[in-house]
């Protein structure tokens, strides 16, 4: 009898593991050739993480995690009572906002001008050429702006000076900083921008173009109706990407053009967490810093992917 | 035949294996006599900065081993990177045995330190024949809560003053500057007449950088009279941004930059564009350290042959002559606990710190081996110029490991060949007559070391806006409240309870 009453169970529990095994064992090379990856992103990006708990800590690096006294919200407290947090906030936001108006359009553009390109040969060098500014760092392009646009002796205002005009202050004036920087961007990822956009348009159907052509569409129609639309859902998911980057405006960059004279435009959250955090060890108000702007930033994509969907096409996830 | 072929075949590889077992014992024991050696030696880990290219060349080193009886293991950080390095050990605790700190660098060690990260080495000192007889002045200038942790490297009090081009005063027929107004007086007529006399309106009085420390502005804050960061006044601390002095300074700049006698960028200049222009010939006055007049001058020298320099450092003010002064150390060596797990071990290393200061060490340390990098005429030390890109390669690195040099009766004396280098180490000396101190020093505030970065950063900002009129005097005084309510207050308080105490 006893051999009889078997529990549904208890027979499927053993079906289920050995169909987990089968599988594994009838994939188990491309298990293996996921592995690495996994462990990247296990070690790298979500073993770190638990160090984020210090955010909550008066951490002090010889006293260890474990040592160190906890204080609750105290660090977010003061960031949020800082009398300069709502100004660094804000011209972070208005550097992101910059990044989205002028920069993310232009790759999107550039490609379709390099698409419509009819010589090859011409279209790989244009190519290459406007990709190499992205293998230079910012203290390059920086150090070549400055030199560019110094009063003393800098080419830009030289000309100016040669028509007449009156000296501008580049590098010192607050209003200047947002263009240089924003043209800065440009000049060093537009082209590296493009690739993408090609990729999809070189999966578009050409005969798709030869039916318009047939209709009698022009080239400016045939970018409307064909280009565009087929590479709408990269264009989304750059953008929506894009979005979750909102506090990723490059420290390096902004660090290097923040000086004296334009700190009230120019200090974002990522220089104020070196300045006010790093510099003098403070490694716990960092954190507390750092992880304010993941929360943002996850906020962001969350409602960017939420807002997509809404319009009917797909999100990232 | 075939049988034969295969034991000759047998018998050559045998020779190859017992050669090659041969010859690994061989080396093995080499080795392991290797092995043995460094083990009877006490093996002492270094960190230093390197302020050039590449490391100290090894035959120094191991000649320095030998003297020593140590075993080194040093670790060269380049010196641009240092304060992330040292930081990043601090925080892993990866700290050497004997690690070296900044002065700058300091103050935000001082928590660590109290919590018992090194070893206090004070009540050693007296134990060594070169150690006891370090500077009790300077060491209590390193102290934290009066007690010593560390092993100081040397500097003298103040070698600010002015360079100028002495062919450009001639060409005008000037004077050098004696006063403050006369000083003015210099950098209008070298921007607005022509000391280069080639005809173009292509030269400007003084050439500054993105510094308000080391750049002039504070040197030319003393020849006004202003204290030397604090000044302890009616029973009270007070930081120099609150005295008239200071406003001078700022009014004196301002003008310097309305006339345009300054490079109108001066507050996004590095250092490197600060000497070109006045190597190239675009600017004629550089205020800042006074020894730099050799490099400068040899510099311009190649652009103009013409170019010649002299160094100016009694500039007198409204209240006669002054000039600021740092802490007499550069930075020092401390010791790391984790590194260092018991007493006899910490014994072994100041012994090493000790042992470096004798003749032939410390000799061997900062001029190299005679013959190679330098010669002796009589009991001076002569420094040819043919070698000195070789003492740049093989010997200047290992200054970094000096302690205590300066005042080191052990290491020779330099016969001074360069007339210039000569005048400004006459002129730094001569400094120490009037040097103006910083009072607070030796003294204790917790919330200095938390939040000095970004005070100083509210007072600097202010500051260079006054200068470059985007900002009346209204609005600095706005700035020093804010700076007094961010914390400012407190630290005027510590000071002053420690201060008066």
């Amino acid at each position: 009898m006893r051999e009889v009453i078997v529990h549904p169970e208890q027979v499927q529990a053993p079906r289920t593991g050995s169909g987990i095994t089968r599988r594994l064992r009838r994939n188990i090379w491309l298990y293996v050739m996921v592995l690495p990856g996994l462990l990247y992103f296990l070690i790298f990006k979500y073993a770190p993480m638990f160090g984020l708990i210090i955010a909550f800590q008066d951490f002090k690096p010889f006293k260890g995690i474990k040592g160190s006294e906890w204080v609750g919200f105290e660090h977010f407290n003061r960031l949020f009572t800082e009398p300069d947090f709502l100004n660094i906030l804000s011209n972070t936001l208005i550097l992101f906002g910059f990044n989205l108006l002028f920069y993310f359009p232009i790759p999107i553009v550039l490609a379709l001008m390099l698409n419509e390109l009819r010589m090859n040969s011409f279209k790989r060098l244009f190519q290459t050429l406007i990709y190499l500014p992205h293998f230079m760092s910012w203290v390059i392009i920086v150090s070549i702006s400055y030199v560019m646009l110094t009063m003393d002796g800098g080419i830009v205002n030289a000309v100016l000076e040669q028509f007449g005009l009156e000296k501008i202050n580049f590098l010192l004036s607050p209003e200047w900083f947002r263009p240089t920087y924003i043209l800065q961007v440009i000049w060093r990822e537009a082209g590296w921008g493009t690739i993408i956009y090609l990729a999809a348009m070189a999966a578009i159907d050409p005969q798709l173009y030869e039916a318009a052509r047939m209709d009698g569409a022009g080239r400016v129609q045939q970018i409307w109706h064909i280009t565009l639309p087929a590479i709408r859902s990269v264009i989304i998911v750059l953008l929506i990407l894009k979005i979750g980057d909102v506090l990723e405006l490059g420290f390096e960059h902004v660090y290097l053009l923040l000086n004296a004279m334009n700190r009230d435009v120019a200090e974002i959250i990522d220089t104020y967490v070196y300045t006010a955090g790093l510099k003098q060890g403070k490694f716990s108000y960092s954190t507390a810093i750092g992880l304010f702007k993941s929360v943002i930033g996850l906020v962001m994509v969350i409602s960017a992917n939420k807002l997509s969907k809404k319009f009917g096409s797909e999100g990232i996830y | 035949m075939f049988l034969k072929d295969v034991i000759s075949r047998k018998k050559r590889i045998c020779g190859i294996v017992m050669a090659a077992i041969f010859l690994s014992s061989c080396s093995n024991q080499t080795g392991s006599e290797v092995f043995e050696k460094s083990q009877s030696r006490p093996v002492i880990t270094i960190m230093a900065p390197l302020h050039f290219p590449q490391g100290p060349d090894s035959s120094l080193v191991q000649q320095l081993e030998e003297m020593t009886g140590t075993t080194l293991m040093i670790d060269w950080v380049p010196d641009e990177i240092y304060t992330d390095k040292m930081n990043a050990a601090l925080t892993m605790n990866s700290l050497k045995k004997a690690t070296f700190v900044k002065y700058t660098d300091y103050i935000f060690l001082k928590s660590a330190i109290r919590s018992g990260m090194f070893w206090e080495v004070g009540p050693y000192l007296d134990e060594y024949p070169n150690l006891r007889r370090l500077n009790d002045n300077i060491l209590s200038q390193t102290a934290v809560d009066g007690k010593i942790y560390g092993l100081y490297t040397e500097r003298p009090s103040s070698r600010q003053g002015v360079i100028l081009r002495e062919d450009w005063l001639e060409n005008l027929q000037l004077e050098a500057p004696k006063t403050v107004d006369q000083l003015y007086n210099v950098l209008k007529q070298f921007t607005v007449k022509d000391p280069d006399q080639n005809g173009k309106d292509d030269t400007f009085g003084l050439t500054d950088r993105n510094d308000l420390v080391f750049g002039a502005f504070k040197t030319l804050s003393s020849y006004f009279g202003t204290p030397n960061n604090w000044i302890a006044q009616d029973h009270q601390i007070i930081p120099e941004f609150e005295t008239t002095q200071y406003r001078d300074t700022m009014n004196f700049m301002k003008k310097l930059y309305d006339e345009k006698l300054i490079n109108q960028d001066f507050v996004v200049t590095s250092k490197d564009i600060q000497r070109n222009m006045l190597i190239s010939g675009k600017a004629g006055v550089y205020i800042g350290s006074m020894t730099d007049v050799q490099r400068l001058s040899n510099e311009a020298k190649q652009f103009n042959p013409e170019a010649r320099f002299t160094v100016v450092n009694r500039i007198e003010g409204p209240e006669g002559y002054k000039v600021w002064s740092i802490p007499n150390f550069n930075g020092l060596f401390l010791f790391s606990k984790s590194a260092i797990k018991t007493e006899n071990e910490l014994k072994q290393v100041l012994n090493f710190f000790d042992r470096t200061m004798e003749a032939d060490a410390a000799n061997l340390m900062k001029y190299g081996i005679e013959g190679r990098h330098y010669t002796l005429a009589g009991k001076e030390v002569q420094l040819p110029v043919k070698n000195e890109q070789l003492r740049i390669d093989e010997v200047s690195p290992l200054y970094s490991l000096m302690i205590a040099d300066l005042s080191n009766p052990n290491l020779m004396q330099v016969a001074q060949e360069d007339p210039l280098l000569a005048l400004a180490e006459k002129l730094s000396v001569d400094n120490e007559k009037f040097i103006v101190k910083d009072p607070t020093v030796n003294l204790e505030s917790v919330a200095f070391d938390e939040h000095s970065e970004d005070l100083n950063q509210i007072i600097s900002d202010a500051t260079y806006q006054y200068i470059l009129g985007q900002m009346d005097e209204a609005g600095f005084n706005q700035e020093i409240e804010k700076w007094r309510r961010s914390g400012g207050e407190q630290i005027i308080e510590e000071y002053t309870k420690s201060y008066f105490e």
